[in-house]
């Protein structure tokens, strides 16, 4: 058994908590973002059935097996399995340049945090998720699925990974555009940093295979803002190199590219038909995905 | 360049710091991990030419700061305002080029130190400065020139660079004098006062000596006084030379008396020697007591007629050479040729007025018995007596309506340098003559009560006189015995006129003074039996011998002037005409008198005797001698303290040494500093620093 979802580092009750409240205070939202997602890619599908499932208030009508009815008086609803299972695929960037935060979580931390909460939310709604890790390779990979144990098994292992080593999103995504072979949802959590180019190249191998694809561009404020004011060694935690930079001198030029790394990565996602949300770390996660979801039932 | 407070000059060290801060930090720059150092990398790229023009800049500007600010603080000062502060300052160099500082300290002649010390100060001067510099003393070959400031300093250094130590005395005085003058004349805002000298005591004008307008002119003036002497060396000189020649006949003996000074603080034993016609004739070894001075008699003969000269000199080494030898001249005659003036001729001869005259000056007159006076004696009545020039000496026995050819006659005698002794008679038509040769103005027969037994006496001579030298030690009986009857009142009314002797009654018995080239005295007496017994003295044949010896070794040249002074010389005996002067160098100059106008010479400056001659003539007619003032072998210096109580200045300073005398001058900050000015430029660059910081972007401001 597990410790179940309240005892995990990235689900702590309180995440929980918070998440029921926003499960609650959004369950249309999500319950459309779903459904939206799982209706879809998968219209004109020869779809198969799965399973009974006793009705409940709210369950769509056209989905009452009469037949079920006519031999048991009580209303079953068919379940099909592409429908009732959304398959969700979240890739989390675990290179060591996740590791840095400026505030009380780190950029992983707060991917890891989103995982855990976008897995709950799904597992929550019966929908499989799975978990890619990676850094310069794929770290771990655990294929989707729905159940509670299932989630217990993505927390241990959200847990257990440590952002490490230099990132090679491209690589890594081609890789899983293969790999992956039914169609379903991809959420990627990392900072991106890597070669633009590339990482689109990657991204379109994603929606080439008919995959929903959604990046949370996690960011730190300090790499937003660049605060820094004293002459100091910037080390890059990846590659180690180190560069002496005074912050006076550089804000401008580093704001000016920054501003235009995250514009290109939102400028790219739109014309990809790539959902694109920047992830401030500052901003809680759950207030994120709030927003976020919210964002989406308006434009949905 | 030289600094108030060179202490702060340490400071400069900190001008380092912007450079070692810089260093210090560049290594100990904090590490930070951040996870888009890619994008601080491109940035940093791009921005680095900036920031290292930007810092190097700061770092400039900093490390100029703070130089400027250690360099401000030490009070910097511009070598060229040394002179006197900014451009345009008046200077005047005095320089003390007396004797005195030819003398030798440590083997360097003062003067030496002197020079150096000009060159220092012209060096320091620069353009628009005007300068002047006045020697103490005059110059060789060289008039003294009317002081005035040049501002052509190259011309300024090439005259400094000649200048030369004289044999003259110097007087700081009027150099002062000179100075305040230039000074009182001048405009510029600054200025400065040189005096560099040996702060001899005896050429420091005395206190309150200058006059009240060089007083009030150099009251303001900064006076920097440069001690060129380290010592006082010990020095010993011959003060003077006396020559007693008794008439300087041919054949006759000759007596110089000379005075030896020492400075030495120990017991000197000197030799003196006398040198005459080129040849050692005398010498004696004499004790000096330390600081003390002693007199020796050295002799000779005066061989033939003619001009004799020669020396007396002191053999030792000490700090000044020239004044270890004083020259002397005399005029040797083969006989005196003297003319008595008789008043009248009578009978018996005893009381005949010039039978007492012509006994005194030639005992053997009109005997066979091969005695031979120095005198040659004629007698003539006043109405032949007019051909005077071939006479030594004219004695002459005054008498009442006097012919004026006659009287026009003496006075051209004696301004060519004749010797006249005039002795008053009792012709009561005496009283109140204008006679412009007499020594004195004749104003009333004074008349004893013979018949009461009464008469008057010789009271007192002047035996300190030259003239009466012999009868320095005589006792008073020699001439208080001497019986007056008659005798003139007198004024004395001549402006070098003495009085030499005295009556009881302190009336005037006895009047010299200069007349001309010549000399006249006056006997307010004659030796008449009527007017008194002094013709039957012992008194009186030396009193007639002494004084006529005195007269003519006065008439036969000005003797001897110190050096530098200007002489009257007796004008050539055809008038006008020319003289040709010799001077020690060998070299001869025609002077040319103008008639009715002394004939002064006024280059002197050369130790040693000049011989005159009349133009054409073969013979020199007379000679005189120029010689060391005694004054500047005195080598006591003042002390350096009080040298302000000399010289009424409200800023003085008695340096010793280049690095004083740039303190000194530094001490004149108000004109000479820069700090102030650094200073402004170190608020002008920490404005420009704080520009040049601010073109940096500051830190961002957060939401």
């Amino acid at each position: 058994m597990g410790k179940g979802p309240a005892g995990y580092r990235y689900l702590t009750a309180d995440a929980v908590r918070r998440l029921e409240n926003l499960s609650l205070v959004a369950r249309t939202v999500v319950e459309g973002f779903i459904s939206g997602l799982h209706k879809s890619p998968y219209h004109g599908f020869s779809v198969e059935f799965s399973d009974h499932r006793e009705y409940s208030p709210g369950d769509n009508i056209r989905y009452i097996d009469w037949q079920a009815y006519a031999r048991s008086d009580r209303y079953y609803v068919k379940q099909f399995e592409e429908e009732t299972n959304l398959r969700c695929n979240i890739l989390l960037d675990a290179s060591a340049s996740m590791s840095y935060g400026s505030g009380r979580v780190t950029k992983f931390e707060y991917g890891a945090y989103l995982a855990a909460s976008l897995a709950y939310l799904m597992i929550r709604q019966r929908d499989s998720v799975g978990l890619v890790t990676f850094d310069r390779d794929i770290r771990t990979r655990i294929p989707p699925g729905s159940t509670t144990a299932h989630l217990d098994r993505l927390l241990v292992e959200l847990e257990n990974t440590r952002p490490s080593a230099s990132t090679g999103i491209s690589a890594t995504f081609h890789a899983l555009a293969e790999n992956i072979k039914k169609r379903g949802l991809i959420i990627v959590l990392s900072d991106l940093f890597d070669d633009q180019m590339e990482i689109f190249r990657a991204l379109r191998h994603f929606r080439h295979k008919k995959h929903e694809v959604i990046i949370f561009h996690v960011l730190d404020p300090y790499e937003i803002e660049f605060p820094f004011e004293r002459v100091a060694d910037f080390l890059d935690p990846e590659t180690s190199e180190k560069v002496q930079a005074d912050p006076r001198y550089v804000r401008d030029e580093y704001l000016k590219d920054f501003g235009a790394f995250v514009e290109g990565f939102r400028r790219g996602c739109a014309e990809g038909f790539i959902e694109y949300v920047l992830a401030d770390t500052r901003v809680p996660f759950e207030l994120l995905l709030s927003s976020y979801l919210d964002k989406r039932k308006r434009l949905s | 360049m030289a600094f108030l407070i060179p202490g702060f000059l340490a400071g400069l060290v900190f001008a380092a710091m912007p450079v070692i801060i810089h260093l210090v930090y560049r290594r100990k720059a904090p590490q930070i991990v951040f996870a888009a150092a890619r994008f601080v990398k491109s940035a940093a790229r791009r921005t680095a030419r900036r920031r290292r023009i930007d810092n190097l800049v700061l770092l400039v500007l900093r490390t100029l700061l703070l130089g400027l600010l250690a360099f401000g603080l030490a009070g910097p000062l511009v070598k060229r305002a040394i002179g006197g502060g900014a451009s345009g300052t008046d200077v005047v160099i005095i320089v003390d080029n007396s004797l005195s500082m030819s003398a030798v300290e440590n083997s360097v002649p003062r003067f030496t130190r002197a020079k150096e010390a000009v060159d220092s100060a012209l060096e320091r001067l620069s353009k628009g400065d005007l300068v002047a510099v006045i020697p103490t003393a005059p110059l060789p070959g060289e008039p003294t020139a009317r002081a005035a400031f040049s501002s052509d300093l190259a011309a300024v250094r090439t005259r400094a660079a000649r200048l030369a130590a004289s044999s003259a005395a110097g007087s700081a005085a009027a150099a002062l004098e000179r100075a305040a003058a230039l000074f009182k004349g001048s405009a510029a805002a600054d200025k400065l006062l040189y005096v560099v000298t040996d702060l001899q005591a005896a050429a420091f004008p005395a206190r309150n000596s200058l006059s009240d307008e060089a007083r009030a002119a150099l009251l303001t003036v900064p006076v920097m006084v440069y001690d060129c002497a380290a010592s006082t060396p010990r020095n010993v000189s011959v003060d003077s030379v006396a020559v007693a020649a008794q008439g300087g006949v041919a054949g006759t003996p000759v007596e110089v008396r000379a005075k030896i000074s020492s400075n030495s603080p120990a017991a000197e034993t000197i030799v003196v020697s006398l040198h005459a016609a080129g040849e050692k004739v005398d010498s004696r070894t004499v004790s000096l007591v330390p600081s003390g001075s002693a007199e020796v008699a050295l002799s000779t003969i005066a061989k033939a007629p003619g001009v004799l000269d020669g020396f007396v000199a002191v053999e030792t080494d000490d700090a000044i050479g020239a004044d270890n030898r004083r020259y002397f001249t005399l005029t040797v005659r083969e006989r005196i040729r003297a003319l008595v003036v008789e008043r009248e001729r009578t009978e018996p001869a005893f009381d005949d007025d010039a039978f007492f005259l012509s006994r005194a000056l030639d005992p053997f007159l009109g005997e066979a018995s091969g005695g031979r006076s120095p005198f040659d004696v004629t007698v003539k009545a006043y109405a032949d007596a007019k051909d005077f020039a071939s006479y030594d000496v004219v004695y002459l026995v005054l008498r009442g309506g006097l012919d004026a050819a006659l009287s026009n006659a003496l006075s051209g005698y004696v301004a060519r340098g004749g010797n006249l002794v005039v002795f008053a008679s009792d012709d009561p038509s005496l009283s109140g003559a204008q006679l412009p040769w007499l020594p004195a103005r004749l104003v009333g027969l004074k008349t004893a009560d013979k018949a009461a037994g009464k008469s008057f006496t010789v009271g007192s001579l002047d035996a300190n006189a030259p003239a009466l030298l012999a009868f320095k030690d005589e006792p008073p009986a020699l001439y208080n015995t001497v019986r007056v009857y008659d005798y003139w009142m007198s004024e004395p009314s001549a402006k070098d006129a003495r009085v030499l002797a005295r009556y009881d009654t302190s009336d005037p018995a006895m009047v010299l003074a200069r007349s001309g080239a010549g000399s006249v005295a006056l006997f307010t007496l004659a030796p008449l039996r009527a007017m008194t017994t002094i013709a039957a003295s012992e008194f009186f044949l030396p009193l007639v011998h002494e004084t006529t010896y005195y007269l003519l070794a006065s008439s036969s040249g000005p003797g001897e002037v110190f050096a530098g002074n200007p002489v009257v010389l007796a004008p050539p005996s055809a008038s006008p005409g020319r003289l040709v002067v010799t001077s020690p160098d060998g070299q001869s100059r025609v002077a040319a008198a103008e008639a009715g106008r002394p004939l002064v010479w006024t280059d002197t400056s050369r130790l040693g005797v000049y011989r005159a001659r009349d133009d054409g003539a073969a013979a020199d007619r007379f000679a005189f001698s120029a010689g060391v003032d005694p004054a500047e072998s005195d080598l006591a210096r003042l002390d350096p303290a009080a040298v302000k109580t000399r010289i009424a200045a409200s800023r003085l300073f008695v340096v010793s040494s280049a690095r004083t005398l740039e303190e000194a001058l530094l001490s004149l900050k108000p004109i000479l500093a820069l700090g102030d000015m650094v200073l402004y430029a170190v608020l002008a660059l920490a404005l420009l620093e704080c520009l040049a910081a601010n073109r940096i972007p500051a830190r961002p401001v957060r939401d």
